[in-house]
């Protein structure tokens, strides 16, 4: 019995110095899904953070346009959630979830595109002054600022004070000058011309536009007559999405398809319009009704309403002029009856939504409008406008002065730019520049309640919570 | 029944066969042997389970159900026999012992309504008399609530049974785990559930990891379920509850939520004998509460809308029409089949003991496709491997299959299309139903498969008299599996719409909690009638969760139920560790077995922890005092007839840790879409981190008394506590300006709660034809965030989405109750009347108006048991909550534009005004915040055990019939919809740490009520 007391009393001891020897790791755990950020340093990580700030780009982007289409007068929601109607309805708090929703993807992005571009600095110093990957991460990220001042009322940086719209846009513009710089130093060094020219013509749109965000229709004309007109030099830019029905968990998918009802090609069954079923409980965001009757071949949307998530019966959008896979359908003859008068029109049903449609961001055309609307309302604007309405089947425009052009070039853009994240903030431009505000006002459809008069949305209580210069 | 089940259940059997084989007398001329009988003072029935062992032996045995008892291989010489059983007093005898001749000791044990010596082993470092406490500590006793009711599982166990522990169980579907917390919020971002111990093993009381039923998928507003209802009632002998840092100081970092230890049952050493115990129980749940009726008014459009309103043809305008789906279908509901069977075995030898046990859970719920069934098997045995050292060793093997229905506010679920059902519409051909049929609804399939496996090891070394170890080492190994299944093109896919081309998920979210534990204790004597017992200790955990999900949509036909089958496919892994590890002393000073002072210190390093915090320190202060043994105020204590009198005070601290890599800041991937339609990886922000995250630090100040009076028939047990938490971790979104955008923790607010907690029980009548006991609980709960020390901001919202965003029904706000209710009204004039604008429309209040909290205030029971001539016993417990109010969502839909399908709105005895239709139509919650009070009637049974004189005959085999009704049915409540215990986010329980509190959501949203249930049950023991 003692020879087993002693066995076991050692039995303890080896445990208990085991266990004490033990306890120096036993406090180490794996964590296989990330990477610590004080590892960052080493240059390994350089494609994979570009890749990275592409990423945060291509997911804001399609999302920032959404919500902008749901604020601005594109879209209305027919979400039954509570967070979505005050966008719409342009009556909300720095609460609102959808807010937040907007906010948080354009600071990732902000953020994304200045720390890598930072730190390219850091991993190759001199030489990243013809590195394209440099000139993509300023290019985008001036975009970046760009698409935070047209769509924020105001923001900080890295828990800044809030900056004004023009503060931002007065950011953004260097980044764009730099990757036009690193771009072309690149393109002369011998990188790809074709991806030379492509952030070139990328940031030269950018700058054109942050120009005329910023008052300057100087700057915007140089900036935009500097874009090449034609392809291959430079045609348009692109963010790209993954097709793919119904799409993987993760994918970076366009957040139109789902919002528009996960539409797919159909000849019958319920909520089938044009072709095209669209899931009802899926259906919350619908044309607005400043773009219902419009019946341009930029436009598509479905020929009869279909039921929309809270059951009302609403026109849903197909692809857009600036959306992948768009379709310029030659339009079906329609005939309506209006307060006895027949009016012959044409019906463009397009091609429906679908989850890899890619979004036009920046392109040729966009420059020859920014040149056109920097010109003021002269002979050449209403050229360009003419020549517009005819390849989109629309007679000559009528309008005489210039103050009638630039509003017949207004009405072009809203047509050639549906639902890509540009219409937001024109219509602010045009409010605080030209004083014309086409933001819906009056009764609030289907509701006893009037719009608000919110243009822009606000930085949520999330930032506001956490940043002491708030 | 799967392969791995049977070979795990043969085995056992095997096991415990071999063992019954084993136990034979032992034969030794030097030993012999005890026997005697067991029963109450006063009644002289006599009372079976009681334990008698011999003191300073592993000898003992336990009763009978006519209380006889045989201990065998006493070694000859003078002994002591002690009886013990929860509820007695016990009582020691002499005895002395000849070779090979038998002793006969027989006891009378009186009803004890206090019990100072009753022995506890939670929170301590080694097991104390209750008198050594200065914490209190409420011990169910698990036998007892089993004989009594339908228990089916720990939370069945936990409701209404214990004060101060507050259980809601969120659904009536069967399997869906309920929101348990003690002594009210104390955390806004970590869990508020007490942590759990099985036999001294850490036991893993979190999510299965179903997906959510409300859908396609893992909805966010769903029932969850849980692990910690993988264990059989039948298996478990008592549950010992701690309440929070003042007693749960010695668990450390992680348990400021308090501690329930769950205590199984061993066998007997000594028992010489094997005790088999069978239970078969059947019964049924049913939806016993009412069931919305619908109204529809036949307006001149309706009756002129032939297509969509075809019931209002050719009636008269204002004709009300009216329909109750869940009523007249059929298909909608039934009374689920509910069945249990258990078989266990326990007994002992010389120097063992051992138990083993399995049972069948099949609990069919009101709906078709619907249920939980259970198989689980447990074998522990313990053995003396010398004089000084001893083993217990203990296994559980559980499997649990449970398949949910839709639930909630899913869109195509049976509750929410019968109550927004429109009599007279044109909807599905007119059945009353508004969105699916419940042939429809049925063929959701939804299921979990859990595997649970627990193994744990004590081993007890006591070199000297002076110095006890105490090693303890286990594991919990948790094995879901989770599968959601759309069948390809079948009625259901294709009128859910989502997936109509088949759609499959499966997820195995596993989880292995280690623990170690080793305290080693140090007794001494003193000089002055004092002594010291001297604790040191060290115990860590670690959990390691990996899951394997994978999701497959279209399926090429029904026969096709694997991921693989799919024409997409995608799948993920995860990993998440966090370990803690703490070390202990404490010191015990005694005198006179009548006061104890108890002073600890423990220090805990948790995985979690920031790099810029390395170690929490949590002291721990008691005393306990027994002064009614005091002779100096024997007077006292005569004069007011008390038996017992003892205070206690305790202090002290316990923390919670932080999620597992909350601290760290790391970047993690993002899928890139090339233009080619291939897909790149990247980096990109991940979590924001936070060096300097640390623990929680709960500190709870209790003090209180414990008496009995009239020869101890008479027990009143008073507590009051003050809790703080401080340095509470606050999840809030991370300012996005800085390119993070997930949850970020920070060590900010202060809550704080108070109250009272208090148990009055007794036998007020006990003679032999009857025996009447009593027992009235009452706790209550103040609860205050005092500061939430947030730059910029006093509140935080928990995230209701029924309510407007800009006036949410809930906040986190300084001065108020976490997470309180607050209202949205109208204007009104000073007599309370509409303040209508010029065009004669309500105007909304922008200020948000404090309603009251949404935990309760107080709460209690009354349990009355009645023995009847020893062999039939009548028990009824009744319990009540309120003070706290629920967000009556499904009345408030009901009212609203698109439905309006509620009596409110279709009384012509009582039509509404413009304005009062506009305001229960409108935007305002403040209508639909109601109280929750109520007062149940939880449990109601008959036993009956036959007389020994007939079951003899059958073998001696003890038999008891037992009638129980478990739900029974509302007293009284102020809640006007169906059953304030609902709670639309039950599974909101386990997901913390998100920056919308939806821990804290208390909404009525289309939830299963509680279901009631009618069991009879059959108990034999040979």
């Amino acid at each position: 019995m003692r020879t087993t007391t002693k066995r076991i009393t050692g039995l303890v001891a080896a445990v208990a110095l085991a266990a004490s020897l033990g306890c120096s790791n036993f406090l180490d755990v794996n964590n296989p899904n990330s990477v610590d950020v004080g590892n960052l340093g080493d240059t390994t990580y350089a494609n994979l953070l570009v890749t990275g700030a592409i990423g945060e780009f291509q997911s804001m982007y399609s999302t920032v346009a959404m919500y902008g289409s749901v604020l601005s007068d594109e879209s209305r929601s027919d979400h039954v959630n509570a967070s979505y109607g005050p966008i719409d309805q342009r009556s909300f708090t720095n609460l609102n979830d959808i807010d937040a929703l907007t906010y948080n993807p354009i600071q990732r992005t902000r953020y994304a595109t200045d720390t890598v571009a930072a730190r390219f600095v850091g991993y190759f110093g001199a030489q990243a002054g013809t590195d394209l990957r440099l000139a993509r991460m300023l290019a985008l990220g001036g975009y970046t600022y760009m698409l935070l001042g047209e769509t924020f009322c105001s923001a900080p940086i890295n828990l800044s004070r809030a900056y004004t719209p023009a503060e931002l846009f007065q950011m953004a513009r260097p980044k764009l000058d730099s990757a036009i710089a690193i771009a072309s130093a690149a393109k002369a060094a011998g990188a790809s011309g074709a991806v030379a020219d492509s952030i070139m013509g990328l940031a030269l749109v950018a700058a054109a536009r942050t120009s005329l965000d910023l008052g300057d229709a100087a700057a915007a004309a140089s900036y935009a007559a500097a874009v090449p007109d034609s392809a291959p030099t430079f045609s348009e830019y692109r963010v790209y999405y993954i097709e793919g029905i119904p799409p993987q968990s993760g994918m970076p998918t366009n957040p139109f398809w789902s919002a528009l009802g996960q539409p797919i090609p159909a000849v019958s069954g319920t909520n089938v319009s044009g072709g095209v079923r669209y899931l009802a409980s899926s259906v919350w965001v619908t044309v607005g009704e400043a773009f219902q009757g419009v019946h341009d071949p930029r436009i598509p949307m479905s020929p009869t309403k279909v039921k929309a998530m809270d059951n009302g019966m609403q026109y849903v959008a197909n692809k857009p002029a600036s959306f992948g896979g768009f379709v310029r359908d030659t339009g079906i003859t329609q005939t309506m009856d209006s307060a006895g008068t027949t009016i012959t029109y044409k019906e463009y049903i397009g091609a429906p939504m679908t989850p890899g449609a890619s979004i036009r961001i920046a392109s040729a055309l966009e420059a020859q409008y920014i040149v056109a609307e920097a010109s003021g309302g002269d002979a050449s604007t209403l050229a360009f406008v003419n020549a517009q309405r005819a390849a989109n089947g629309q007679g000559p425009s009528t309008a005489i002065t210039p103050d009638e052009v630039l509003a017949d070039l207004r009405e072009q853009r809203r047509r050639e730019f549906y639902l890509d994240g540009h219409r937001l903030g024109d219509l602010r431009r045009y409010a605080e520049q030209a004083g014309i505000d086409y933001f819906p006002t009056g009764p609030f459809p289907g509701s006893t309640e009037q719009y608000g008069n919110q243009q822009c949305f606000v930085i949520p209580i999330s930032e506001v919570n956490s940043n002491p210069n708030l | 029944m799967s392969f791995r089940f049977r070979r795990m259940t043969a085995s056992l059997a095997a096991t415990a066969a071999m063992l019954a084989v084993s136990v034979m007398p032992l034969a030794a001329q030097d030993a012999g042997t005890i026997q005697g009988k067991v029963v109450e003072t006063g009644s002289l029935h006599p009372i079976s389970d009681v334990q008698v062992f011999v003191e300073g032996t592993h000898l003992g045995a336990v009763t009978n159900a006519a209380g006889e008892y045989t201990i065998s291989q006493v070694p000859a010489g003078a002994h002591t026999v002690r009886a013990r059983l929860i509820g007695y007093t016990a009582v020691a005898k002499p005895a002395t012992v000849a070779a090979g001749s038998p002793v006969v000791v027989d006891f009378q044990l009186s009803r004890a309504a206090l019990q100072l010596d009753q022995i506890v082993v939670t929170g301590t470092a080694a097991p104390v008399a209750q008198r050594q406490l200065g914490n209190s500590v409420t011990t169910l006793d698990v036998s007892d609530l089993t004989s009594k009711s339908s228990m089916q599982n720990v939370s069945d166990l936990l409701q209404s049974k214990a004060p101060g522990v507050h259980l809601t169980p969120g659904s009536g579907v069967p399997g869906t785990a309920a929101d348990i917390r003690i002594r009210g919020i104390s955390s806004l971002s970590a869990t508020n559930r007490p942590i759990f111990y099985i036999d001294g093993i850490r036991y893993n009381d979190a999510s299965n990891g179903n997906y959510g039923p409300s859908g396609s998928g893992d909805g966010v507003f769903s029932q969850g379920t849980s692990a910690l209802d993988a264990l059989n009632p039948e298996d478990i002998e008592s549950i010992q509850i701690i309440k929070g840092p003042a007693a749960a100081t010695l668990y450390g970092a992680d348990a400021a939520g308090g501690v329930i230890q769950i205590i199984t049952k061993k066998g007997t050493r000594g028992e010489q004998k094997v005790r088999w115990d069978a239970h078969v129980e059947g019964g049924g749940t049913n939806w016993a509460l009412p069931r919305l009726t619908n109204y529809t008014t036949c307006t001149a459009a309706r009756i002129a809308d032939t297509t969509n309103w075809p019931g209002c043809n050719g009636l008269a305008e204002g004709t009300v029409l009216t329909g109750n789906p869940l009523e007249t279908d059929p298909q909608a509901l039934r009374t689920g089949p509910y069945e249990k069977y258990s078989l266990s075995v326990g007994g002992g030898g010389p120097r063992y003991s051992f138990f083993a046990g399995a049972d069948v859970i099949n609990d069919r719920g009101v709906f078709f496709n619907s249920y939980n069934d259970r198989r689980s098997a447990r074998a522990n045995f313990s053995v003396g491997i010398t004089d000084k050292i001893d083993l217990a060793v203990s296994s559980s093997f559980t499997k649990t299959h449970t398949r949910l229905p839709l639930g909630d506010d899913a869109a195509s679920g049976i509750i929410i299309s019968a109550t927004r059902g429109q009599p007279g519409s044109a909807a599905n051909d007119g059945s009353g139903w508004r969105i699916r049929t419940p042939d429809l609804s049925n063929q959701y399939d939804n299921q979990l498969d859990a595997d649970r496996t627990i193994l744990g090891a004590t081993l007890n070394y006591r070199p000297t008299t002076w110095f006890r170890n105490r090693f303890t080492a286990g594991v919990d190994i948790n094995d879901p599996l989770a599968t959601i299944y759309y069948a390809p093109n079948s009625a259901f896919s294709i009128a859910d719409g989502v997936f109509p081309s088949g759609f499959i998920a499966q997820r195995m979210p596993q989880t292995h909690l280690w623990t170690f534990d080793y305290a080693g204790i140090f007794s001494s004597t003193l000089p002055k009638d004092l002594s010291s017992e001297f604790s040191v200790g060290v115990q860590g955990t670690k959990n390691d969760a990996r899951t394997v999900s994978a999701n497959g949509n279209g399926l090429p036909a029904p026969d096709f139920q694997l991921v693989q089958s799919a024409t997409t496919v995608s799948g993920a892994t995860g990993l998440t560790q966090i370990a803690s590890l703490g070390y202990y002393a404490q010191e015990q000073i005694g005198w006179k077995n009548r006061l104890f002072v108890t002073g600890a210190l423990r220090a805990d390093n948790n995985s979690a922890f920031g790099d810029n915090f390395q170690h929490v320190y949590y002291p721990k202060a008691s005393l306990s005092y027994v002064a009614s043994e005091e002779p100096a105020l024997a007077s006292i204590f005569d004069a007011i007839h008390a038996d017992n009198f003892r205070l206690r005070f305790a202090y002290g601290e316990a923390g919670r840790a932080p999620g597992p890599y909350d601290a760290l800041r790391t970047y993690g991937t993002i899928r890139v879409a090339n233009g080619d339609g291939s897909v790149s990886s990247g980096l990109t922000a991940g979590s924001p981190g936070n060096p300097d995250l640390h623990a929680e630090r709960g500190r709870e100040f209790e003090g209180g008394f414990d008496a009995s009076f009239l020869g101890n028939r008479a027990g009143l047990e008073f507590t009051a506590y003050h809790k703080t938490t401080n340095d509470a971790l606050v999840s809030i979104g991370s300012p996005a300006s800085t390119g993070f955008t997930a949850g970020y923790y920070i060590n900010f607010a202060q809550l704080q709660n108070t109250g009272i907690e208090l148990t009055l029980r007794g036998t007020p009548v006990q003679t032999h034809a009857v025996t009447w006991d009593a027992q009235f609980a009452l706790s209550t709960n103040h609860n205050k965030l005092n500061k939430l020390n947030l730059a910029g901001t006093t509140q935080l919202i928990p995230y209701n989405p029924y309510a407007p965003t800009a006036y949410p029904t809930q906040l986190i706000k300084e001065g108020y109750p976490v997470a309180g209710f607050w209202g949205e009204d109208v204007l009104r004039n000073p007599d309370g009347s509409y303040a209508l604008d010029a065009n004669g429309k309500l105007q909304y209040d922008s200020t948000l108006k404090y309603v009251g909290p949404s935990d309760p205030t107080y709460e209690g029971s009354l349990s009355n048991t009645v023995t009847l001539f020893g062999n039939i016993r009548l028990y009824a417990l009744i319990d009540f909550k309120g003070g706290n109010y629920l967000f009556d969502q499904k009345d408030r839909n009901r009212d609203q534009a698109s439905n309006r399908n509620s009596l409110h709105f279709n009384d012509p005895a009582h039509p509404l005004s413009a304005a009062d239709s506009a305001y229960y139509s409108g935007n305002a919650t403040m209508p639909w915040i109601v109280p929750a009070d109520f007062i149940k009637l939880r449990d109601v049974s008959v036993s009956y055990t036959f007389p020994q004189s007939l079951t003899s005959r059958l073998g001696g085999k003890d038999v008891t019939l037992t009638l129980s009704g478990h739900n029974l049915g509302f007293i009284s409540k102020k809640y006007p919809g169906i059953d304030p215990e609902v709670n639309f986010f039950g599974s909101g329980t386990f997901r913390t740490g998100t920056t919308n509190f939806i821990q804290f959501i208390r909404v009525d949203s289309y939830t299963l009520p509680m279901l009631r249930r009618f069991t009879a049950s059959l108990n034999v023991s040979f």
